[in-house]
């Protein structure tokens, strides 16, 4: 059940508000962890044992790590490498497992066997926010989590279990015990939600079907332009997708009382790629360097280490995002690019006119997005040729065509991709204009349930022809 | 306005939206049949154990929901005028065309089809030695290019039309562009088909190079007037006026033995019950059947076979008043040897009518045998 489904707007979540709100305060935790099981089981009836597994075995390693923290480092370390590893078999055996054996097949290996078991949703996001528990424990920056059920509500909190943002355990520590449920966290949370809703719903699923048609296309309809439109489509679909995602985690989070941090910033208008993954998906970028790139060394061991140490963690990042040979790619690339800023590009990058920084850094950041689109490599070579003239043509009625009926989509995009909202521009943050949001929110519900529905609109047409 | 005002009427909102509409569709009725997208609406999710456990039961509920969502048409309708508001062009592929018209897009072709297609018609008229008779209609998106919006796309159909000749040089092909200049008014404005205009061109086009006659004159009845099509459909631009339907009635009446499948058998080519179904296309010969056998008492002692698909429906009240028996062969339902009904070549005229796009495009071609 994703947040953008009839389900979940029009049974799941009231209810869950219902119950939520209705039951004391001391009931909330369990309400929370039952409600986000129920969520998780909806999707995975099977997979809801993993993840109590997850919840359980964390919580009673942790409790280990932390118990011998002081008195006895070695033992908590070895506690804490036993439950890294068993998460990260978890992990490794789900998401991994069918690549390694596949890879392993075709270097001859036909021992290795595929088993084509289906990922269970959203592990990537709850491992690593499992994770963050037993570490933040052995570094003494938190205290362990006294109920099973609190920690249970933290692992699996619906919000944000199937795609982030990766919330960490000390980050969240103190509202898991306490928490204040207000009326304008309660409005704050249905703004940002409302948001969210329509980033998904009229962006990103709008600016998904273009890049489809487009990359659907047979070579002898591409054309530069038609091809460009497509990738930058893609690019919108993704940022909105992600990100809107993001936004209706965080204002479901609001309403529960619950804060968490900040996803995204911006990240299309960044002035170098450095600062385009300082604003892009944070919550993993912050993981990484918490849990991967600081403690291999960062940058405290010369020059060469730290190159090594961001091109470890790139490779992992990449492979995060999905066990195939591009999303290696894909890291790799970013590690290269990120490896030259920090030697002599972003120097160059400075002193150039702000206008071609921002070029430079859409053009490495879309050319990265034909790596992550396409998992087969001859597609990404061949859309990559069509961006660059392979066709012969820099454009044709289709070109005009496409431009012509997304123009609006197109521009709306543009400018949600820039924080004009922040600014005075946007009247709703003045006193009249904020009569304003309570009307926009309903206008913004009411279409966005008519892109809903319409979603699941299927006339049969076997009758054609 | 005061803060917390804006608060209270923004948490009211949200709330009794989605309160209202959870317990709107608590209590709404099931519906059976979606008219406008003319299926059957998804049931409710068995609740049995083993289907919850399957990872299906979460798509099947979410399915089933959404069918039965309240006021379900509405919101089509909302989306597809807000896309339009919103400058596009077209929704689900379908063009907002001038004057309330709407016309399938048709931006692509895949060549190999069109090229196998005309390969296997070449080859079985070749083993039964005889000449095919092959009329390619050019779709809305040619006919009425007039009423395109700006912007729109869609391959040259006359140029496809020239191509295709060119495959079937040992055919008889019919080129209805030398008939027929494009004009609106051949097609239907909310269906894909051409219409009795669009079709009458068809059948002068038929009556030259076939059976090199002048045509014989008609004249129209309407016998519907909201009639709303697959175009209507597949857009959700329910705003738009409907369609007439007409029979065609000839100078001189011609009565008619019709067979359907070989199962039962009319004494009309107008099935008048579908006048009071949603696809009132099917009034012409009852829409899609297998094999349709029709005896006339004209009496021309000439034959037509027809392999063909929907659009040459809306032509047999013409071609009713020139041959003395017609059989109709949809290859999506009839997989048995054509050549057996063609064994009379002396006075058979096999002809094959298709709409271009669907040529194009049909896989059971490969039937023909």
């Amino acid at each position: 059940m994703v947040f953008s489904s009839l389900t979940f707007l029009f049974a799941y979540l009231p209810a869950v508000l219902a119950v939520y709100y209705l039951v004391p305060l001391n009931w909330r935790n369990p309400v929370l962890l039952i409600v986000s099981l129920f969520f998780y089981g909806w999707g995975e009836p099977v997979y809801v044992f993993i993840m109590i597994f997850s919840i359980v075995m964390n919580w009673v390693l942790g409790k280990m790590v932390a118990r011998y923290r002081i008195s006895d480092r070695e033992k908590s370390k070895r506690f804490l490498i036993l439950c890294m590893v068993l998460n990260l078999l978890l992990l490794g055996f789900f998401k991994y497992w069918d690549f390694f054996a596949e890879n392993m097949r075709a270097l001859g290996l036909v021992f290795f066997r595929p088993l084509k078991l289906g990922l269970p949703i959203g592990i990537s996001f709850y491992t690593f926010q499992a994770m963050s528990y037993p570490i933040d424990l052995y570094r003494g920056e938190t205290d362990p989590q006294k109920s099973l059920v609190s920690f249970g509500a933290y692992v699996t909190m619906f919000p944000q279990l199937i795609a982030g943002p990766i919330v960490r355990y000390t980050d969240i520590a103190r509202q898991l015990n306490q928490r204040d449920h207000t009326m304008e966290g309660f409005y704050q949370g249905i703004k940002r939600f409302t948001v969210g809703l329509c980033k998904k719903v009229l962006l990103a699923n709008s600016a998904g079907q273009v890049f489809e048609a487009v990359s659907a296309l047979a070579p002898a309809q591409q054309s530069v332009l038609t091809a460009w439109i497509g990738i930058i489509m893609y690019t919108f679909q993704i940022y909105f997708d992600f990100s809107g995602y993001s936004d209706m985690a965080i204002g479901l989070g609001k309403m529960l009382g619950f804060d968490f941090l900040e996803n995204f910033n911006y990240p299309y208008i960044s002035a170098s790629v450095t600062e385009f993954w300082r604003r892009w998906h944070m919550s993993l970028s912050f993981w990484f360097r918490d849990y991967v790139y600081i403690p291999l060394g960062g940058n405290r061991h010369g020059l060469a280490r730290q190159i090594i140490n961001i091109m470890i963690v790139w490779l992992l990042t990449g492979f995060w995002h999905g066990a195939s040979w591009n999303f290696v790619l894909w890291g790799v690339f970013y590690g290269i690019v990120l490896i030259a800023e920090k030697l002599f590009l972003l120097k160059h990058l400075k002193n150039m006119p702000s206008w071609l920084a921002h070029v430079y850094t859409m053009f490495v950041v879309i050319i990265a997005w034909v790596l992550f689109a396409f998992t087969d490599f001859s597609k990404v070579l061949a859309y990559l040729g069509f961006m660059f003239g392979s066709t012969g043509r820099l454009a044709d009625g289709l070109t005009v065509y496409y431009l012509h009926d997304n123009i609006l989509l197109i521009l709306v995009c543009i400018i949600a991709c820039t924080p004009v909202a922040k600014t005075r521009l946007n009247i709703l943050r003045t006193r009249k204009g904020r009569a304003l949001v309570p009307v926009l929110t309903l206008l913004a519900l009411f279409v966005c349930t008519a892109f809903i529905v319409d979603a699941s609109y299927n006339p049969f047409l076997y009758f054609r022809f | 306005m005061k803060k917390k005002l804006t608060r209270k009427l923004t948490l009211g909102c949200f709330i009794g939206y989605i309160g209202c509409f959870t317990i709107a569709n608590l209590f709404s009725g099931s519906r059976d049949i979606s008219y406008n997208e003319n299926r059957t609406l998804a049931s409710a999710p068995s609740m049995e154990l083993q289907h919850i456990l399957s990872g299906r039961f979460d798509d099947d509920f979410e399915k089933w929901f959404s069918d039965q969502f309240v006021a379900r048409d509405f919101w089509i309708e909302l989306k597809a005028g807000i896309r339009r508001l919103s400058g596009a062009v077209e929704n689900n592929d379908v063009y907002f065309a001038r004057d309330g018209r709407l016309i399938q897009r048709f931006a692509s072709y895949n060549e190999e089809t069109l090229k196998t297609n005309a390969g296997i018609v070449n080859e079985f008229c070749e083993e039964n030695g005889i000449t095919g008779n092959v009329l390619l209609v050019p779709t809305a998106a040619w006919g009425a290019a007039s009423e395109l919006p700006a912007g729109a796309y869609d391959i040259d159909q006359a140029d496809l039309i020239n191509d295709a000749a060119e495959l079937f040089a040992k055919q008889n092909f019919i080129r209805y562009t030398d008939y027929a200049s494009p004009s609106p008014s051949l097609y239907f404005r909310t269906d894909h088909h051409w219409n009795e205009k669009g079709a009458y061109l068809g059948y002068e086009a038929l009556a030259d190079k076939v059976l090199h006659k002048q045509p014989n004159s008609f004249t129209y009845e309407t016998v519907s007037t909201d009639f709303c099509g697959t175009m209507y459909s597949q857009s959700g631009a329910f705003w738009n006026s409907s369609d007439s339907i007409c029979r065609i009635i000839p100078e001189t009446p011609v009565e008619t033995t019709v067979n359907y499948d070989g199962q039962y058998t009319e004494n009309s080519i107008y099935s008048e019950k579908r006048l009071n179904e949603k696809d009132k296309y099917m009034y012409y010969t009852d829409g899609n059947h297998a094999y349709i056998s029709i005896q006339t008492d004209a009496d021309t002692n000439r034959k037509a076979v027809l392999i063909k698909d929907s659009y040459s429906h809306i032509m047999i009240p013409y071609l009713i008043t020139e041959y003395s028996e017609i059989t109709m062969i949809d290859l999506r339902y009839y997989h048995s040897p054509v050549s057996q009904l063609i064994e009379d070549k002396e006075n058979t005229d096999l002809c094959f009518i298709y709409s271009l796009d669907n040529f194009c495009k049909d896989p059971n071609l490969a039937f023909l045998r």
